[in-house]
């Protein structure tokens, strides 16, 4: 009753793979929205900095608490929106994973996804490296009062995670595909069997 | 496996092994006790806590799992739960040595230290032989499982499929685990209880089959599973044919140590004695049920012609207490005691030569000059070189 070849193997593999990435994925929408939330919520003072410096965006009239939650309002409604696809893609992963009948609309969605993470990868890790001051102070301090200060410098930790994310959905993306080639094969060779 | 096993069907053996009754109980009694004989009971009754056999769900809870700690969990464990089937076994490809050393700790049937533990229970009476029944019996339930707390090898995941019967067709479904201990596991509906998931490797929720609930101890359950330590492998776990498996054995195991020329073997199964009741033990086994103690009190009744009494743990705690401290060691739970200290030792021993400290140091390295336990010294090698 067990098939234990190399193949079906392989095939578990995927599977077990694309589960856990499945979860991974969903964790990284939440991680998303409640860091865009948090930022508006922590760094208030930054934000309208940025606001009221900007000629389009700065209304004399408003006060900062009204800008700060029609701003929280519309970051809420499209973070909801992130995150939402985020969990779609990764409940998609796990029931595919699991061996439940799923949409296959999740595979292009990852790879949208995975050309959107790489741009923003690379975007953050320029941005970070040319805002670092690498003089003696920064290298023996660890001084990073410049990203602090700037809502837009990305910080080490959100480079690392965003490289993480590109690799897991780069996982998740070839599981994917693995999973339905080996489901193919096997459904091919069932047929031939019974024919046979 | 449960008292249904350890204690009715090990009674049934004996008696069919040719035992008298008095020792068939002595020898149920004694397989059943290994799995209630915890640190807290010997406590109270002033024996020595290094002869536990198993630990209580709260002395778990609290159990220290530093180095020491472990090693003596693992100590218990292995010794009279999961008795390791193969402390040479290569490694699963690459793999370090902390890795392999777990590995070859997964407990597994007919093993050398089968062997070892039957051949030690030669001619030590029926508490010797009851200790033996019951590992032997659990190297079949708890195939697979090592007695280390281990989360990468004793972990399983969503990949569980029981395999029930439908009218006249099999039917896979996909065991559901819920981790609320008071709650009933549920055959009928594949919803069993399992220990929660803890990502730390050595947490005690890692410990022997607790991730697989109890399956592994329902007689009636047929089921596959992805093992941790076994690189996607599956593994197919077919409980009424292992029971059968493990209750023949027995049979064999038994009539081995009433031969005084007698040497145990791997790899005999004495289905022949079970013929007139074959097809009763294996309804016994296939039915869907968590405990099948009633089914096998009445095969017992069958078989010897009286009727087993209910498990009773403190049977003989009296007898022991009342002793004096030179005549306890002649008493059941004195004689209990001593076979269980030998059995710790010598598996301890075996996987401290594997070259494994997973377990400790045993006894026997006492001589090298390293400290060991005091009590196994009182006990069993004074005593013994007294004698």
């Amino acid at each position: 009753m067990v098939d234990n070849t190399r193949e079906q193997i392989r095939y578990r593999k995927s599977c077990s793979t694309l589960v856990r990435v499945g979860y991974g994925t969903i964790m990284i929408g939440w991680w998303r929205a409640a860091r865009y939330i948090g930022l508006i919520l922590l760094k208030k003072s930054l934000v309208l900095q940025q606001i009221r410096g900007n000629d389009v965006l700065s209304y004399p009239g408003i006060s900062d608490t009204r800008i700060i939650l029609i701003l929280l309002a519309l970051v809420t409604a499209l973070m909801s929106f992130v995150a939402l696809m985020h969990l779609f893609i990764g409940l998609s992963a796990i029931r595919e994973g699991m061996g439940k009948k799923t949409i296959g609309l999740y595979i292009p969605l990852t790879l949208l996804m995975i050309i959107i993470s790489f741009a923003r990868a690379l975007n953050k890790l320029s941005v970070f490296l040319s805002s670092l001051d690498l003089n003696d102070d920064v290298l023996l301090n660890l001084n990073v009062d410049i990203i602090n200060n700037s809502l837009v410098t990305p910080t080490f930790a959100s480079v690392i995670i965003e490289l993480t994310f590109m690799i897991m959905l780069t996982e998740q993306f070839f599981a994917a595909v693995r999973i339905r080639w080996y489901r193919r094969q096997m459904k091919k060779n069932q047929t031939e069997s019974q024919s046979g | 496996m449960q008292i249904d096993f350890h204690y009715y069907a090990t009674y049934c053996a004996a008696v069919i092994a040719g035992y008298s009754c008095r020792d068939s109980e002595k020898i149920a009694w004694c397989a059943q006790f290994v799995d209630r004989c915890t640190k807290t009971f010997l406590d109270r009754i002033g024996g020595p806590v290094s002869a536990a056999t198993t630990q209580l769900q709260l002395e778990m809870m609290e159990a220290d799992t530093s180095l020491l700690g472990l090693q003596e969990i693992t100590r218990i464990w292995a010794s009279f739960h999961f008795l390791p089937g193969d402390l040479y076994a290569q490694g699963p490809g690459k793999c370090s040595r902390r890795f392999l050393h777990k590995y070859r700790l997964i407990c597994n049937t007919d093993s050398e230290l089968l062997v070892d533990t039957v051949e030690l229970a030669r001619a030590k009476g029926p508490e010797a032989a009851g200790i033996a029944m019951h590992v032997l019996a659990d190297t079949w339930a708890h195939r697979y499982f090592a007695g280390t707390p281990s989360l990468v090898i004793n972990n399983t995941g969503y990949y569980f499929y029981e395999i029930m019967r439908e009218g006249d067709r099999e039917v896979e479904k996909a065991v559901k685990f819920n981790h609320n201990p008071v709650t009933k596991d549920r055959p009928d509906r594949a919803v069993y209880t399992n220990t929660m998931y803890q990502g730390t490797e050595r947490s005690m929720m890692n410990l022997g089959h607790g991730r697989a609930g109890h399956l592994p101890d329902y007689s009636y359950a047929r089921y596959r599973y992805m093992p941790s330590w076994g690189g996607y492998m599956e593994i197919m776990k077919d409980n009424p044919l292992d029971y059968m498996h493990a209750f023949c054995q027995m049979i064999y195991a038994l009539k081995s140590l009433r031969d005084p020329d007698g040497r145990f073997e791997t790899g005999h199964y004495d289905r022949e004695a079970i013929r007139p009741w074959e097809e009763t033990i294996r309804q016994i086994f296939e039915v869907r049920r968590l405990l099948d103690s009633e089914d096998w009190k009445k095969l017992g009744v069958e078989i010897s012609g009286r009727a087993l009494e209910d498990f009773d743990e403190e049977k003989y705690e009296k007898e022991y207490v009342e002793a004096d401290q030179d005549s306890r060691d002649d008493t059941v739970l004195g004689r209990f005691i001593m076979a269980a200290l030998a059995q710790k030792s010598m598996v301890t021993s075996r996987i401290f030569s594997s070259g494994s400290l997973l377990a400790g140091y045993p006894a026997d390295y006492r001589f090298n000059g390293l400290k060991d336990i005091r009590d196994f010294f009182k006990n069993l090698i004074d005593k013994g070189s007294k004698k």
